[in-house]
């Protein structure tokens, strides 16, 4: 039926419009990013660029100038804070989800409660008190204090996760291996983590992400390169150097490669994180 | 690095150390006055000036001349007149743009423009008076300048120093104030598409006889948590004595306080119109130095730019400052006689 | 070792750090909300002051209008942040060929970092290179460049957009995870009866929802008032305090005025109304699927 046809021809075409609505704010600033200099201040810009210019990456990679070297510090920062705070939600996480789960230690009343509570509280009333607090132990300015604040963050939700997923792997096989002898720690790390696999890499994408991209408690508890993050970098840029914007075009595609590639190789697994505690409860 | 500014509330608080050891009489003699006063309260040193500067007001030369202009505006009006010839030609869309984002930057900028037609700011027992008066009339002509004779660019109430500066780089206006020794970045030809166009005028005023400018010095201070006060010491002499200020006024365009410094034969030659610096440089006015400056600050320049964005009369805008200010003076008062 | 014991041990850590880092910081906000702090010489002096921080926050015009500011990003992001992500998700949960990626590409404002999309939107809305100003300039819809971040009216709008913008992804998903709960067999019934799309839409995929859009409600509402970042790192609360959101102007009380006491008191009423905000939803949806 030709009714069906045109139906099919408009979705084809919202759909498209979805996908541009999504990617062009990105599209452009990727444009941006290897535009030559004149191509910038042209009024109005080319849709394409007229040649394309890889001084602002080389910039970022190689110069040694004081904007660039600050910037490939704090991406140093950020991949070492982020990938450690993933790390030690998904250990800490599961050992906790499993203790909820499995050895009775707390209601799972509580994980939902802290999730909400944590998720409500304004950020404010956490970095007044953490950052009088911390100025008193002398952990500003530290990649430990961040990595401690954002594990803190991320535990709640990676419990829940967590023990979300090990309500569905089946009783009977930890219950065989116990019978076989096994002790209840053994069951955890050799049955139950192994078996976890996607759970374990969810909650590790969504730490990882969180963590990446962290702005407000960056801001506040880091002032020196020794543990500044690249957002911090970027807001830094944004406000000395706005003109700039081939360099820091080309500084936002650079800190956006690692949660983009998350993205494009691992969205069933975000998408799972995202809709298992809603659709289940 | 600490702004003149700041000075008084570090002081009061304690973050910044006195100096007054390291301070030599020859020291105090060459150092030109207004950028050791930025560096003092109530009688103690708490820094060494770095960059003592003021905002110079600068013009496109070759944008007038071709326009048909050989001197630059002496007053407000020959501005705007001179400005709007320049639009209608097409030379540029704006011909100005300043830094009146609602930060510090827009309460230099204010002070100066309130100076130039006579308008005052403070009085000296820190009172405010700039909802009176000449100074009201200065925010009314910056507002104009937007909406009505349309020759600032509207960006600019969110622009800081930083935009303007780029703007003028790439010939985008032919007006602009700066600090420092601006033609040093403006004629360096990895970052200004206009070298050699810029130079230096004396503040246009109402009258053309009072061109005033604002001062900003900053200096190197000590923080009170350091431990190795004399190694502080070393590094600010090393940045900021005769040599290094000699350099960093050739290299980056940093107005030294020394006043030897500008009879230097290397100086003078490396930096052009330095005599026309000097000549504004005797017409500068101070921000006020009080303690309660920041909290002041951040209020008076949403004030200021809510006027800026037509939220406010100017008139309005300055009523509800000078309210605001007698209350964060009060408060002050009160807060630090615990 | 018990089971029991191993149960507390393996939870430890995560208590630990949860309680020292959220649970202690917390309360000891509520305890600095008393006071009215002065920073001194590396220390930080204390005078109680009762509850003045909370009633000069609840006379202050300043907060409610920043606290009205932010209820209208709320709502933006609710209505049409929302309804665009159902669209988007009832047009992804149509069988076609591409719709893996499509659905992976669906995902890159939720994921990137929010400097980075502030940035972007920076540089979209520049007043005098922006792509903005240059494609309805190209349009022939505008005749001058227009300064999108300038205008007090304008801004907000701006703002509001990026932040539709970086929301919609998180729509999209859920409302996808929901669609695809909703068996076909009920829309092929219908259209036997002859109903017509838009009835479809009405009596099923819409009343079948509802749970996800009141859980949306919820988490955008929660969200949406403590957004910050992209208002710092586009407007800093300009021009002449427009875009002053509760965010900012608690932040700038803290950091930018050293009143941490003021500061905390006014994320703790802050937290009140979200928590009244909360309960009415859920009173609300409680009575609509009664």
């Amino acid at each position: 039926m030709h009714n069906s046809k045109i139906k099919t021809f408009t979705d084809g075409v919202l759909i498209v419009l979805a996908m541009i609505w999504t990617l062009l704010p990105l599209w452009w600033t990727f444009q941006t990013s290897i535009s030559p200099e004149v191509d910038l201040t042209r009024v109005p810009p080319r849709w394409f660029p007229s040649s394309i210019n890889l001084d602002y990456y080389h910039s970022i990679f190689f110069e040694k100038i004081g904007t660039t070297t600050t910037f490939r510090a704090s991406l140093f920062n950020s991949s070492l804070i982020s990938i450690i705070v993933a790390l030690i939600s998904v250990f800490l996480g599961s050992l906790a989800a499993y203790a909820i789960v499995r050895l009775n230690v707390l209601s799972g009343q509580w994980v939902i409660f802290t999730l909400l509570f944590a998720q409500m509280i304004p950020p404010v009333i956490l970095i007044t008190s953490l950052y009088v607090i911390a100025s008193r132990v002398h952990l500003l300015d530290t990649k430990f204090l961040l990595i401690l604040v954002y594990s803190a963050l991320q535990l709640p939700m990676a419990i829940w996760i967590l023990r979300g997923y090990f309500q569905t792997i089946p009783r009977e096989i930890e219950d065989s291996a116990l019978i076989d002898g096994c002790s209840p720690s053994q069951v955890l790390f050799k049955i139950v983590l192994p078996l976890s696999g996607p759970a374990l890499f969810t909650t590790g994408i969504f730490t990882f992400i969180s963590s990446w991209g962290e702005f407000l408690m960056a801001l506040v508890f880091t002032s020196s390169l020794s543990s500044k993050t690249m957002p911090v970098a970027i807001a830094e840029f944004m406000g000395r150097f706005t003109v700039d914007y081939g360099l820091m075009c080309a500084a936002g595609m650079i800190a956006s490669v690692p949660p983009i590639l998350i993205a494009l190789i691992f969205q069933r697994f975000i998408i799972q994180g995202l809709t298992s505690g809603a659709v289940k409860g | 690095m600490i702004d003149c500014v700041e000075v008084p509330q570090y002081a009061e608080a304690g973050w910044a150390l006195t100096i007054d050891e390291y301070v030599t009489p020859e020291m105090k003699k060459d150092l030109l006055p207004f950028a050791a006063d930025g560096m003092m309260y109530k009688g103690h040193w708490y820094g060494l000036p770095w960059a003592s500067e003021w905002k110079s007001f600068l013009y496109n030369a070759t944008m007038l001349t071709k326009a048909g202009y050989k001197d630059p505006p002496k007053t407000w009006t020959q501005f705007v007149n001179i400005s709007k010839k320049l639009q209608s030609s097409g030379m540029v869309k704006y011909a100005t743009a300043w830094s009146w984002a609602g930060k510090e930057c827009l309460i230099c900028d204010f002070a100066a423009i309130a100076a130039s037609f006579g308008g005052e700011f403070f009085d000296e027992a820190q009172n405010p008076l700039f909802n009176k008066g000449a100074s009201v009339r200065a925010l009314q002509w910056m507002v104009d300048s937007i909406y009505k004779e349309k020759i600032t660019n509207p960006a600019s109430i969110m622009w800081t120093e930083t935009d303007v500066n780029k703007a003028m780089e790439a010939g985008d206006i032919a007006f602009g104030l700066r600090w420092g020794l601006p033609l040093v970045p403006l004629n360096d030809p990895s970052r200004s598409k206009t070298v050699g166009q810029w130079k230096i005028a004396l503040m246009p005023s109402v009258d053309g006889k009072h061109p005033y400018t604002v001062s900003g010095p900053m200096g190197w201070a000590i923080s009170f948590g350091t431990k190795h006060k004399k190694e502080a010491m070393d590094f600010i002499f090393f940045m900021a004595d005769k040599e290094g200020a000699k350099l960093a006024a050739i290299d980056q365009g940093v107005v030294p306080g020394w006043a030897s410094l500008y009879k230097d034969p290397e100086l003078v030659k490396a930096v052009p119109q330095l005599d026309t610096m000097l000549e504004q440089g005797k017409f500068v006015v101070n921000r006020p130095r009080v303690p309660w400056y920041h909290d002041f600050s951040t209020m008076f320049a949403v004030e200021v730019n809510s006027a800026l964005a037509q939220q406010k009369t100017p008139q309005q805008a300055l009523n509800d400052a000078y309210q605001k200010t007698l209350q964060i003076k009060k408060d002050y008062e009160a807060r630090s006689k615990k | 070792m018990s089971r029991k014991t191993l149960g507390y041990l393996l939870i430890l850590p995560s208590a630990v750090i949860i309680i020292v880092v959220l649970v202690y910081p917390i309360l000891y906000s509520g305890y600095l909300s008393f006071f009215e702090t002065f920073v001194g010489p590396g220390t930080l002096v204390l005078t109680p002051v009762g509850l003045k921080n909370y009633i000069e926050t609840i006379k202050n015009p300043q907060w409610w209008w920043a606290f009205g500011r932010t209820a209208y990003f709320v709502l933006y992001d609710i209505l049409v942040g929302m309804s665009l992500g159902l669209g988007i998700a009832l047009l992804l949960n149509k069988e076609f060929r591409l719709r893996g990626i499509a659905r992976a590409l669906v995902l890159f404002p939720y994921v990137l970092p929010s400097i980075v999309k502030a940035l972007m939107w920076k540089w979209i809305y520049n007043s005098d290179y922006g792509f903005l100003n240059g494609l309805l300039f190209q349009l022939g819809l505008i005749k001058d460049y227009i300064p999108w971040l300038s205008s007090p009216t304008l801004a907000i709008h701006m703002v509001i957009l990026a932040n539709i913008w970086e929301g919609t992804p998180f729509a999209i998903i859920m409302y996808l995870a929901a669609l695809q709960t909703i068996p076909k067999e009920l829309y092929e019934a219908s259209e036997v009866d002859g109903a017509t799309p838009w009835q479809m839409f009405m009596k099923i995929t819409f009343r079948l929802i509802k749970p996800m859009t009141f859980i949306l409600i919820v988490i955008k509402t929660v969200a949406t008032f403590k957004i910050f970042d992209l208002v710092y790192a586009l407007t800093a609360g300009g021009p002449g305090g427009s875009t002053q959101v509760v965010g900012y102007l608690m932040y700038s009380t803290v950091f930018d005025s050293l009143q941490f006491g003021k500061g905390a008191a006014m994320s703790y009423i802050l937290l009140a109304i979200i928590l009244v905000l909360v309960f009415i939803y859920s009173r609300l949806f409680q009575m609509e699927e009664a």
